[in-house]
C-alpha cells in the first residue's frame, strides 16, 4: 500500500474571536478535527457550503492557515515534512512542492507585472534557476503546457479574459514543478463554457505532470465529473468521504443526500427530490453540540444531539460520520 | 489593389493599437488616461509654466526683489503696461512712459508721480541688469527691461520694490518650502505608515497612537512658540529651512495614515499571498508588490498635499510667524496688504493673490486628474 | 394573457471607446403566471435587458427608437420606453414591476431596518397607511418563510443570514403585488441547499399571486427546474427561445448546444465536458453578421460572417436564429 501524499490527523484550526476580560476568549473552530488521507496522483474533491471550512483545510495543508492542534504531513517518496513543525528551510523546500491556484482570476495576478514575470516569480523567489535564459525556457515550457499563446507573455494581465487569466494562474502554480496543487474554487468565477475548458486542462496537466490535485468547490456537479474521490464537509468536520462514483450513486450521509438532491438537474421532468433541508446553516462560531448537522437532519435522534459521530468505513470503500447511517432508507 | 492595402493598413493600425494597449504597463495606462482629461492637462501645463517661472525667477524678473533692486523714485507706483500705440503713432517695439516725481505747492507739498508722455522708454529683450546667482554661476541677463529707467509690470510697493520680480521669487520660495516640507513628510510617512501597515497588530496600534498625537498638535500656537524661540541672529535662509522642516514634521500624519491604509489593503491581495506561498521574503514582497502597488496613489497624495503646505506657509507668513523679509514668499507679500491705504489706493498689491490662487488650483486639478486616472484601474472588470 | 411584450429592443452605451452595443434586437413575451428564464454568460446583455424594463439603464444608454417595451394592463397598455418623467416611471419601479437582485446585502440599506425599507416601498406605491403597511410587511415576511417575522421586521440586514436576506428581498419585492417580478441572478450567491429552498418559494409564490417572473441566470440547471420557457442570450442577441423542454432536450442553436455540452451533468458522470471553443469577444470586438460565428463549429463562411440570421421556427414556440437551420429545415 503506497503512503498517501498528504496525511491529516485530528487537525483543528481555531481563529480567535475578540477578547474577554474574564474567562477564555471565544474561538471560531474553522476546522474541528479532520482525519483525511489524500493518495498520491488523485484528483481529490473537497465540497461544502459556506462555513464548511473547505478553504481553511486547503490553506492549512499549505501552511497558509494556522494549525492549532493535530498533524498534517506530506510524503512524496523523496521528501517528507510534518507541516505543523517545519523549520524555515524545510518550509522553503515544501513551497516548491505544494502550490495554490486561486479562485478570483482578477485578483490573483499582479496588474503591474507582465505575464512572463508573473509566471517566473516562483522560480526567482525559490532560486530554482541559475540564469535568465533558463527561467525564460521554463516559463515558456509551462505556458505551452497551459495552452497560453507565447506571444502573450509580454502582455499585462489587463489584456486577458477570466479564462486566460486562470490559465496564467495555473502556469504560475505549476512552474516550480510541484507535486501537490490545491485548486481553491478555481472555476467558480468563470463562465460555464470556459469552466469546462479549465477543468479539461487541469485533468490533462494532472496526467502530464503526475500531480495530486485537491479540488475545492461548492459545485457538486463539477466535482462529480472531474474528481476520483470526494470528501464532503459540513461546519468544520468531514461527513463523508468516498470514491466519486460511489458517492453519487449511493450517498450515505443525510447531508450528502440533501446536497445532491438540491442540485438542479438539467432534466426538466426529473421527479422532485425528497430531501429538502429546512433551516439555515448555523454559524461556525456557534456550532450545534454533538453532530453538527443534527439541527437540520431529518433523521436526527437524541444521540445525535449529544455525541459527535466519527468517520467509520462503509463496505464500498468510503467513510461516513453518522450514528445511524446503516439504518437510513436507501436514497 | 489600393483598396486592400488601405484596409490592411487600417487593420494593422488597429492591431498595433490593441497590442500597445495589451503591453502597456500600469504607469503608461495612467498617463494615457490622464491625457484624456482636458482640465487636468490644462492645469498641468499651467503648473509647469509656474514652476518654470519660479525656477527662472531671476531671469524673467527684471530686477532684484530685495531692497537692493528698488526704484526709490517710484514708490507705490501703479503698474506700467507696455503699449504699442499712442497719440503719436504706433511702433513695433512696445514702450512705456517715464515718470516724474515732483513736489510743489500745486500738490500741497506731497510727492506726486506723473506720467510723462514725451518720455518714451522702449522695452528691450535680453538685457543686462542686476546680477544674480544661478546654479553657482554669476549672471546678469534678464528677459526684458527698458532702455532707460525702470519698468514695473505689476507696480511697486511702498519701498519701490518691483512687485513683478517679487511675485516670481515668491512663487519660487513657496514652491521650495512646499517641496522641502512634502519631501520630509513623505519620507517619514512612508517609513512610519509602512511599518504600521506591514506588521499590523500591536506595532500598528502603538504607531497609530503616536500618529494621532502628532496630528492633534495645533499649528498656530506651535509656530507662535517657535517664533519666540527662534533667535534673531538666524539669517533669513536659516529661518526658511527651519520653517520648511517644521511644516514637514507636523505634516506627516495624514500621509502616513494613507500609506498604512494602502499597505493594509494590498497586503491581503491574492497575488501577494501567491508570492508568500512561493516562499518570498518580506523584502521581496515589499519591493516587488507593495511599493509599486501604491506608487501611483502616493504620487497623487503628494501632489494634493503640496497646496496644503503652500497654504500653511502662506498663512503663517501672513500673520508674521513664518518667513520674513527679505526672504520673499506669497505670504510675506500679503503681509503688506492689510492697511486701508492699500485697499483703497494701491490695489495692485493684490496681484500676487491671483498667482497664488492659480498655483493652488493647478495643483488641485492635476492631483484630481491623477487620482481619477489612477483609480479606475482597480475596478475595471469584465 | 400576455403581461409584457418586448420588441426589437436595442440598447447601446456611449463610452470613451465609442458606442458599444449591449443588446441587439431582442424580442420576447412574458405571460401571466409564466416563468421565463433569460440565460446567458458574461457580456450577454441579460442584466441590461432586465434593467431596461424598469428604465434603470443609466445616463449613457442609447435606446434605439425602434425598440418597444409594452406592459399590458387592464386600464390600457403602458409604453415603458416612452415614459419621460420620473414620476411616470414609478409603476414600473416597484409598482407593477418589481426586482430582486443578486446581492441582497448590497440592495438593502445597511443603516435602516429591513422593516422600515419595506414600509417605505409600500408607502410609495400604494395608499396604505403606515400601520397597514407594517402589518402587510410582517405578513409577507412570514409568507416567505422567515420565522419570528415581527422581531425580524425591526432588525438590520446584517443580522440576517444569506438565505434570509434573499427571502426578505423577495418579500419586499412582492409586497406591492407586482404583476411581473424580475429576478436578476437571485440565487447565484446562495449555497445550493438554500438555493433549493428559495427556488421552491418562488414557484409557490408564482402560483399563488399569478404573476410572471423574468428569471435571469447563467445556470441552466436552475432554469430547467424552475422556468417554463427559456430565452438564451449571447453577446446581446437572443439566439434561441422555447419551452424549457424543447430547448434543453432538443437545442437548435450551436451556442445552446455548446453550453449544454460544456455543463457537467449529475445524471451522466461519464460524459466528457466539451467546452465552447474560443473566448467571448470583448464588447469592442463585436463580430459582424451572426455574433456567434467566431466560435461556431458549423459556421458557413461567407454567410454567417456577413448576414445577421433571422428567426427560424422549429416547432410552435421554439425558435432559433441560425443560418445553418434554414438549410436543414425542409
Amino acid at each position: 500500500m503506497t503512503t498517501p501524499l498528504i496525511r491529516i490527523k485530528g487537525l483543528e484550526t481555531h481563529y480567535p474571536l475578540g477578547q474577554r476580560l474574564f474567562g477564555p476568549a471565544p474561538v471560531l473552530k474553522a476546522l474541528a478535527g479532520i482525519d483525511l488521507d489524500i493518495p498520491a496522483g488523485s484528483f481529490f474533491g473537497l465540497v461544502g457550503e459556506s462555513g464548511s471550512g473547505k478553504t481553511t483545510l486547503g490553506r492549512a495543508i499549505l501552511k497558509a492557515a494556522p494549525i492549532t492542534t493535530g498533524s498534517v504531513s506530506y510524503d512524496d517518496g523523496q521528501s517528507a515534512f510534518d507541516i505543523g513543525s517545519m523549520d524555515a528551510r524545510q518550509e522553503r523546500t515544501y513551497r516548491s512542492r505544494a502550490q495554490l491556484i486561486f479562485q478570483d482570476p482578477y485578483a490573483a495576478l499582479s496588474p503591474r507585472m507582465t505575464v512572463r514575470d508573473i509566471i517566473a516569480e516562483p522560480l526567482e523567489v525559490m532560486g530554482l534557476t541559475s540564469s535568465r535564459a533558463e527561467t525564460d525556457d521554463r516559463v515558456r515550457e509551462i505556458a505551452k503546457k497551459c495552452r497560453l499563446n507565447l506571444e502573450h507573455l509580454r502582455r499585462f494581465p489587463h489584456a486577458f479574459s477570466g479564462g486566460q487569466r486562470q490559465r496564467i494562474s495555473i502556469a504560475r502554480a505549476l512552474v516550480s514543478g510541484p507535486k501537490f496543487v490545491v485548486a481553491d474554487e478555481s472555476v467558480a468565477a468563470l463562465d460555464v463554457s470556459i469552466q469546462a475548458d479549465i477543468l479539461n486542462l487541469l485533468k490533462a496537466l494532472q496526467k502530464d505532470l503526475s500531480l495530486t490535485l485537491l479540488f475545492i468547490s461548492h459545485d457538486l456537479s463539477v466535482v462529480a465529473h472531474s474528481c476520483d474521490t470526494v470528501a464532503v464537509m459540513y461546519l468544520g468536520r468531514l461527513v463523508e468521504v468516498a470514491p466519486s462514483r460511489t458517492l453519487f450513486a449511493r450517498p450515505r450521509h443525510p447531508y450528502t443526500r440533501a446536497l445532491l438532491s438540491a442540485i438542479p438537474t438539467l432534466d426538466p421532468d426529473a421527479p422532485p427530490k425528497m430531501q429538502r433541508l429546512t433551516g439555515e446553516i448555523p454559524s461556525p462560531a456557534d456550532p450545534p453540540p454533538g453532530c453538527r448537522f443534527h439541527t437540520r437532519c431529518p433523521f436526527a435522534q437524541a444521540r445525535c444531539r449529544q455525541e459527535v459521530p466519527e468517520l467509520a468505513p462503509t463496505q464500498d470503500g468510503g467513510q461516513v460520520a453518522c450514528h445511524f447511517w446503516k439504518d437510513l432508507p436507501d436514497a | 489593389m489600393t483598396d486592400r492595402t488601405v484596409t490592411t493598413s487600417v487593420a494593422d493600425r488597429e492591431a498595433r493599437r490593441k497590442e500597445a494597449y495589451f503591453t502597456a504597463s500600469q504607469s503608461q495606462l495612467i498617463w494615457a488616461r490622464f491625457r484624456k482629461n482636458r482640465s487636468a492637462m490644462v492645469a498641468g501645463i499651467v503648473l509647469a509654466a509656474m514652476i518654470l517661472l519660479g525656477l527662472f525667477a531671476d531671469f524673467v524678473g527684471p530686477y532684484n526683489p530685495t531692497i537692493a533692486g528698488r526704484n526709490a523714485d517710484y514708490t507705490n507706483g501703479a503698474p506700467q503696461i507696455p503699449r504699442f500705440c499712442d497719440d503719436d503713432g504706433c511702433s513695433l517695439r512696445p514702450f512705456i512712459y517715464g515718470t516724474k516725481r515732483e513736489r510743489s505747492i500745486a500738490t500741497n507739498f506731497r510727492w506726486v508721480t506723473t506720467q510723462d508722455t514725451d518720455d518714451k522708454r522702449y522695452v528691450q529683450f535680453f538685457v543686462r541688469g542686476d546680477s544674480y546667482r544661478f546654479l553657482g554661476f554669476s549672471a546678469n541677463l534678464h528677459l526684458f527691461g527698458v532702455d532707460n529707467g525702470y519698468i514695473h509690470l505689476f507696480g511697486t510697493d511702498d519701498a519701490g520694490k518691483d512687485i513683478f520680480s517679487r511675485t516670481l521669487h515668491a512663487i519660487r520660495t513657496s514652491l521650495a518650502v512646499g517641496t522641502i516640507g512634502v519631501v520630509i513628510s513623505f519620507v517619514m510617512a512612508l517609513a512610519i505608515g509602512g511599518v504600521a501597515g506591514y506588521f499590523g497588530g500591536r506595532i500598528d496600534g502603538v504607531i497609530q497612537m503616536i500618529t494621532d498625537a502628532v496630528r492633534v498638535v495645533p499649528a498656530i500656537p506651535l509656530f507662535m512658540a517657535l517664533a519666540a524661540f527662534v533667535p534673531d541672529t538666524w539669517s533669513a535662509e536659516t529661518r526658511f529651512f527651519f520653517i520648511s522642516i517644521i511644516l514637514g514634521l507636523i505634516g506627516w500624519p495624514t500621509l502616513a495614515r494613507r500609506v498604512r491604509t494602502h499597505i493594509l489593503v494590498e497586503r491581503n491581495q491574492d497575488y501577494v499571498l501567491a508570492a508568500r506561498l512561493s516562499g518570498a521574503r518580506p523584502g521581496h514582497i515589499i519591493r516587488r508588490h507593495l511599493l509599486p502597488s501604491f506608487t501611483s496613489y502616493i504620487i497623487v497624495d503628494l501632489v494634493i498635499s503640496f497646496p496644503y503646505m503652500v497654504l500653511s506657509e502662506t498663512a503663517l507668513s501672513f500673520i508674521g510667524l513664518g518667513l520674513k523679509d527679505p526672504v520673499n514668499s506669497l505670504g510675506v507679500m500679503l503681509q503688506n496688504t492689510t492697511s486701508a491705504d492699500v485697499l483703497l489706493n494701491y490695489q495692485w498689491y493684490f496681484i500676487p493673490v491671483i498667482f497664488f490662487v492659480t498655483l493652488v488650483m493647478a495643483f488641485v486639478f492635476v492631483g484630481d486628474g491623477l487620482r481619477d486616472a489612477a483609480d479606475p484601474y482597480a475596478s475595471s472588470r469584465k | 394573457m400576455s403581461l409584457l411584450s418586448v420588441q426589437d429592443l436595442t440598447i447601446r452605451f456611449r463610452t470613451e471607446e465609442g458606442l458599444i452595443t449591449a443588446v441587439e434586437k431582442v424580442s420576447f413575451d412574458i405571460a401571466e403566471g409564466e416563468i421565463l428564464g433569460l440565460v446567458g454568460e458574461s457580456g450577454s446583455g441579460k442584466s441590461v435587458t432586465a434593467k431596461s424594463l424598469m428604465r434603470l439603464m443609466g445616463d449613457n444608454a442609447v435606446v434605439d427608437p425602434a425598440s418597444r417595451i409594452t406592459l399590458h394592463r387592464q386600464g390600457g397598455d403602458l409604453d415603458v420606453l416612452g415614459l419621460r418623467r420620473e414620476r411616470d416611471m414609478r409603476p414600473v419601479r416597484g409598482g407593477e414591476i418589481s426586482m430582486v437582485f443578486q446581492e441582497p446585502m448590497a440592495s438593502f440599506a445597511p443603516a435602516i431596518t429591513v422593516g422600515a425599507q419595506m414600509v417605505e416601498q409600500l408607502l410609495i406605491h400604494t395608499d396604505l397607511s403606515r400601520k397597514a403597511a407594517r402589518t402587510l410587511s410582517i405578513d409577507m415576511l412570514a409568507r416567505v418563510g422567515i420565522s419570528d417575522p415581527a422581531r425580524r421586521f425591526d432588525q438590520y440586514v446584517f443580522e440576517f443570514s444569506g438565505g434570509m436576506r434573499q427571502r426578505a428581498m423577495i418579500a419586499m419585492a412582492l409586497s406591492t403585488k407586482p404583476r411581473l417580478l424580475i429576478a436578476d441572478e437571485p440565487t447565484t450567491a446562495l449555497d445550493v441547499t438554500i438555493q433549493a429552498q428559495v427556488l421552491e418559494l418562488m414557484k409557490e409564490l408564482v402560483a399563488e399571486f399569478r404573476m410572471g417572473i423574468l428569471f435571469i441566470t447563467h445556470d441552466l440547471g436552475v432554469i430547467a427546474q424552475t422556468a417554463d420557457r427559456v430565452a438564451v442570450m449571447y453577446l446581446g442577441n437572443l439566439v434561441e427561445t422555447g419551452t424549457v423542454r424543447d430547448v434543453i432536450r432538443t437545442p437548435a442553436h450551436p451556442y445552446t448546444k455548446g453550453l449544454l455540452q460544456a455543463l457537467p451533468r449529475i445524471d451522466d458522470l461519464d460524459a466528457p465536458l466539451v467546452p465552447v471553443p474560443g473566448d467571448i469577444p470583448g464588447p469592442l470586438d463585436r463580430p459582424e453578421g451572426c455574433v456567434f460565428h467566431t466560435r461556431c463549429a458549423v459556421a458557413i463562411s461567407g454567410r454567417c460572417n456577413r448576414q445577421i440570421p433571422q428567426d427560424v421556427t422549429l416547432s410552435p414556440g421554439h425558435a432559433a436564429r441560425c443560418h445553418a437551420l434554414t438549410k436543414d429545415t425542409p
